[in-house]
């Protein structure tokens, strides 16, 4: 089988959806992780281009409406290495029924795609929840967090319409990215490997008494460690500050 | 790798004892009351002001005991004037006191909410002085936190029973949310428990907040009086009301008082030695019942006249929907590619989201069974209650084997662990701040 293997960027992605469509009508799929080729495969590496790109955003948005297009480009965020094959799966489909495929829940290829997606946006929506500022001393909040998924510029748009009267950091440590709203605008800024963090005085008294609360509003009659788990993985508790 | 640079000795606690105590008496008093939703509000953010409330609501943190942080859950005081019997705050009660001004507790919901820590706040109190007075230093702090503070995230007020009309309808302007708890599920057992309070003094202010909640629902958003509504709550298992009995009760508020929400509490006995109320805990299931029910009530178009047809409680082994089904199992099964909307909400196993998808997916095509199973309909209940494309996928269709077969699968656990139960059982919904 033909399998495209783009740059791993929704760019290079949507470069190689173009090609399966007008250069390399027979290719089997798109993907760029490297256990998807196999001995009995032919891969074809497709360099990124921008003119493509665009071409298939557009055509996505004139078939099935914008926000369908930023479901899938939210989709790529993802950290399931068969995205690519799930997205184009669902992006043929797109292509070929239109707006219908917004509705088609029952598909298994919708289902699939649907599943990513979720995926994303349900990490998205806790990390809304999840993420933990502390104030430097030079009066700047400071997050930093790391997630399954790539999501800070899902996280960034939120934060800074909510927290626009004070400047403040994400920073995911997972990926070395890290933004910054300066109180005007986002700057996207290379992370460092270490972060050296000087709290302000009322950061330590504000965190304690977060602790504190944290501890004081449970039942202790009705303590349900299972339940909590299920609701704060522990994979995200490394970065708030009351566990 | 993040590195903190302060040093070791500013950790050291020194003059902020005598706040965190306060707060910690005043959060063990507060506890208690189970709302926690921060939904229903959708407040935008503006250039100037801190905070934003999302219509989906959303939690920050859990707690050990599993139930969601999403406000700062407070008291500003827990100096009572009244003795009700089941009250941790009760005047009688030999505990801690403490009370916080409007501005300390301004300062530390800005703090939080700058750390994203929460969501919003939840402020009540215990009555200190009177029902006005009270009021008006509730309605000091939230009008602060508005005006002076400018904060645009959520508020839940607790309104005080007997509290002039005038201070409510202010305080209405500056919060999202208020809610008067109406305690106990009826008149007699509220005599009995909470002698003081007064069945009128409950209700009236509860009258008015819907009049206010419609009303000004139409003017938004040139006026914006509790955009997220009222609420209230009731304590289950320390009077002896029948569930037949609360949820008629629920039902008449959701008809009458348009409330966005009823929860109910199971009772927590904090206070020993009085012969009135229970010694032991009521069993847990039965909160989680009344909460299926209620769910029911509100987003599956059942009535509790359908669900409890005769005075009695909910079956505790049974969810109860599948409890309704096997009841009236006449209605079954449904042909999943032409039942209405209506009807698949009533399918066990079926929630909100998958009726929706099913009713929108069969308009492309027919639904097979493997299908249905890839949506995550919960098919081992489902499959009694429906055919697909004709055909019957359960091994019987005689409605006394089913609720056996349903009751063996129950995944609650036995009443000596008690559990808090999640309303999830399929795949979790993003938006889940709501719950």
């Amino acid at each position: 089988m033909k399998v495209l293997v783009p740059e791993p960027h929704l760019a290079g992605f949507l470069t190689a959806v173009y090609h399966a469509y007008y250069t390399h009508k027979d290719a089997g799929k798109i993907s760029s992780a490297p256990q998807a080729v196999t001995l009995l495969d032919e891969a074809i590496e497709v360099a990124t281009d921008l003119r493509l790109a665009c071409k298939v955003r557009k055509g996505i948005q004139r078939k099935a409406g914008v926000a369908a297009y930023t479901e899938i480009a939210n989709a790529y965020l993802s950290c399931d290495d068969k995205k690519e094959e799930k997205i184009f799966n669902y992006l043929q489909l797109l292509f070929r029924y239109g707006r219908a495929v917004l509705t088609m829940y029952a598909n298994p290829e919708v289902i699939a795609f649907r599943d990513v997606y979720n995926k994303v946006m349900h990490e998205v929506h806790r990390f809304t929840g999840f993420l933990r500022f502390q104030e430097l001393a030079s009066g700047v909040y400071y997050s930093y967090f790391g997630g399954d998924n790539d999501i800070i510029e899902l996280l960034m748009p939120h934060f800074k319409t909510r927290l626009n009267t004070q400047k403040f950091i994400l920073h995911d440590i997972k990926r070395g990215k890290l933004t910054y709203w300066d109180g005007a605008a986002i700057h996207l800024v290379p992370a460092p490997d270490t972060v050296n963090i000087l709290l302000s005085d009322n950061e330590i008294l504000f965190s304690s008494l977060w602790k504190q609360y944290h501890k004081n509003v449970a039942i202790d009659g009705r303590k349900n460690l299972k339940l909590q788990t299920r609701l704060v993985p522990k994979k995200y508790r490394w970065f708030m500050n009351e566990f | 790798m993040v590195v903190y640079l302060n040093r070791k000795s500013k950790l050291s606690r020194g003059t902020g004892m005598d706040l965190e105590d306060r707060i910690k008496v005043l959060t063990e008093g507060a506890k208690y009351d189970v709302s926690c939703s921060s939904s229903g509000s959708n407040t935008s953010a503006k250039t100037g002001y801190l905070g934003s409330a999302a219509s989906s609501g959303i939690c920050h943190s859990f707690t050990s005991d599993g139930r969601c942080i999403s406000l700062l859950k407070i008291l500003m005081s827990n100096h009572c004037i009244y003795d009700c019997l089941y009250c941790v705050n009760r005047r009688s009660n030999d505990l801690p006191r403490a009370r916080m001004s409007p501005k300390e507790l301004c300062e530390l919901v800005i703090n939080f909410y700058k750390r994203n820590y929460i969501e919003g706040f939840f402020l009540s109190s215990a009555v200190e002085g009177s029902p006005n007075q009270t009021m008006q230093k509730l309605l000091e702090t939230v009008e602060l936190l508005r005006t002076e503070y400018k904060f645009r995230g959520y508020i839940h007020l607790k309104a005080i029973p007997g509290a002039d009309s005038g201070l409510l309808d202010r305080a209405s302007m500056f919060v999202d949310r208020m809610s008067l708890n109406i305690e106990l599920p009826s008149e007699r057992s509220l005599k009995l428990l909470a002698p003081q309070k007064k069945k009128e003094a409950i209700v009236s202010p509860m009258k008015q907040l819907s009049e206010t909640y419609l009303q000004t629902k139409l003017e938004r958003p040139r006026i914006k009086k509790i955009p997220a509504g009222q609420t209230t709550q009731m304590i289950i298992g320390a009077s002896p009301d029948s569930d037949a009995s609360i949820m008629r009760l629920s039902q008449g508020l959701y008809d009458h008082f348009k409330l966005k929400r009823v929860y109910y509490s199971s009772y927590v006995p904090v206070n020993t030695g009085n012969s009135l109320l229970p010694m032991l805990p009521p069993d847990l299931r039965r909160e989680h019942r009344l909460y299926e029910a209620d769910f029911l009530l509100r987003m599956y178009g059942f009535r509790a006249e359908e669900l409890l047809p005769e005075d009695r409680n909910l079956s505790l082994d049974l969810d109860v929907k599948s409890d309704w089904a096997v009841n009236n199992f006449a209605n079954f099964p449904l042909e999943i590619n032409k039942a209405s909307y209506e009807m698949l909400l009533r399918v066990p196993g079926i929630g909100t989201r998958n009726a929706y998808r099913i009713a929108e997916a069969r308009r492309h095509g027919k639904i097979g069974f493997d299908a249905l199973k890839k949506m995550r309909v919960v098919l081992k209940r489902a499959k009694y209650f429906i055919t697909v494309d004709g055909k019957f996928y359960g091994n019987t269709d005689n409605p006394e084997r089913i609720k056996n077969i349903l009751r063996g699968q129950e995944l609650l656990p036995a009443p000596v662990r008690s559990v808090q139960l999640s309303f999830f059982d399929t795949m979790p919904s993003y938006i889940s701040g709501e719950f």
